[in-house]
């Protein structure tokens, strides 16, 4: 086996992690609050609270949407194998769980796009004549559209990540039996 | 990066052969085998990070290879082999009898013993393939996680029962 090239192979995977991870963090630290800067500071006339409202959910959302991605993608490529194998498959299984607490979490951004959307078609678009004539057709519209989001999120869970839950948590009834 | 690099070659000379080992007890073929020392190997790098000095660097070793064959063989995972031959160290560490260990020379007992040894449940199989590398049940304690007299107690199963079925099949 080559070894030179493995690890010259593995040192480019841990240096594009870092700069991945590099890319986050000046999208959160940067990106977010430039946007806010403009959004807030600097003076138009136009704007109306509405607006603000909007630009708020928007941030905010974008956020929380980078934080969860980035704790996914941690966990994800920060599997240590070097821990005791109970430990380790413990991980896993915590890992694979369709629900879990941080999947949770999603349902704030996916609020906080809904109310944006709802404000911008009410609002700005005044699609329809009545404020809950408009909220529903967006909830029409999303809905849908987050269960079939969802949909195709159990079945690669149910194809990729079940068997591996599955295969652990069967080892940690051996070990523990 | 560098100091990284050296730890990992230093690693990899010091332990390359217990790797080669583990790999083998797993996988019956040598293609597979390369390919699961090449996991351990890229596994071993993520994980030197990790890596504080808590327990001695080869039992360190041996948790990432035990860690490494259990996913890698997930796609097969309840046809996992443990494969033994007349060549493996410390048989005799399996039954504690020379008279039986020596029978085992025999070629069909030693594929009895095989056989038997590829009906134990996953966990049991790496635990034998612990003892086979004549670690303690202290190391062994450490690798798998859990305590030090829960080891003794499951091996002692293992072994019993193993014991039974190889003299049961030798009296036929």
């Amino acid at each position: 086996m080559d070894i030179k090239s493995l690890v010259e192979g593995l040192k480019s995977e841990d240096h594009r992690n870092k700069q991945i991870t590099k890319r986050f963090q000046w999208l959160l630290l940067i990106i977010i609050p430039f946007y806010a800067f403009i959004f807030f500071i600097v003076p138009n006339e136009e704007a109306r609270v509405i607006n603000h409202t909007m630009g708020v959910c928007y941030i905010l959302a974008f956020a929380i949407f980078a934080l969860i991605f980035r704790s996914y993608y941690k966990d994800y490529k920060n599997v240590d194998y070097s821990l005791p194998t109970l430990q380790m498959m413990k991980k896993a299984a915590l890992r694979y769980k369709l629900i879990h607490k941080r999947l949770l979490l999603l349902i704030v951004p996916i609020l906080l796009i809904d109310l944006n959307t709802s404000l911008y078609v009410t609002y700005d678009l005044k699609y329809y004549e009545t404020i809950w004539q408009n909220i529903l057709i967006v909830q029409a519209i999303i809905i849908p559209l987050l269960a079939i989001a969802f949909g195709i999120g159990v079945l690669i869970w149910y194809k990729r990540q079940k068997p591996l839950r599955d295969n652990a948590l069967l080892l940690i009834n051996d070990i523990e039996r | 990066m560098l100091q990284k690099e050296d730890q990992f070659n230093q690693i990899l000379s010091d332990n390359s052969g217990r790797i080669h080992r583990i790999c083998r007890y797993y996988n019956p073929n040598a293609e597979d085998q390369k390919d699961m020392y090449q996991e351990v190997l890229v596994n071993i790098w993520k994980s030197l990070d990790n890596f504080r000095g808590d327990s001695a660097i080869s039992t360190w070793v041996y948790r990432v290879a035990v860690n490494t064959s259990l996913s890698f063989t997930g796609k097969a995972f309840k046809q996992m082999k443990l494969m033994v031959n007349a060549d493996t160290q410390n048989l005799n560490s399996l039954l504690d009898e020379e008279e039986l260990t020596q029978k085992l020379s025999q070629e069909n007992q030693l594929n009895q013993l095989q056989t038997e040894l590829n009906m134990l449940s996953v966990i049991d199989k790496t635990l034998i393939s612990l003892l086979l590398e004549g670690l303690s049940m202290k190391e062994i304690a450490d690798i798998i996680g859990i305590t030090e007299p829960n080891v003794k107690v499951k091996i002692h199963r293992i072994k019993k029962a193993l014991k039974v079925k190889l003299q049961y099949n030798s009296h036929d």
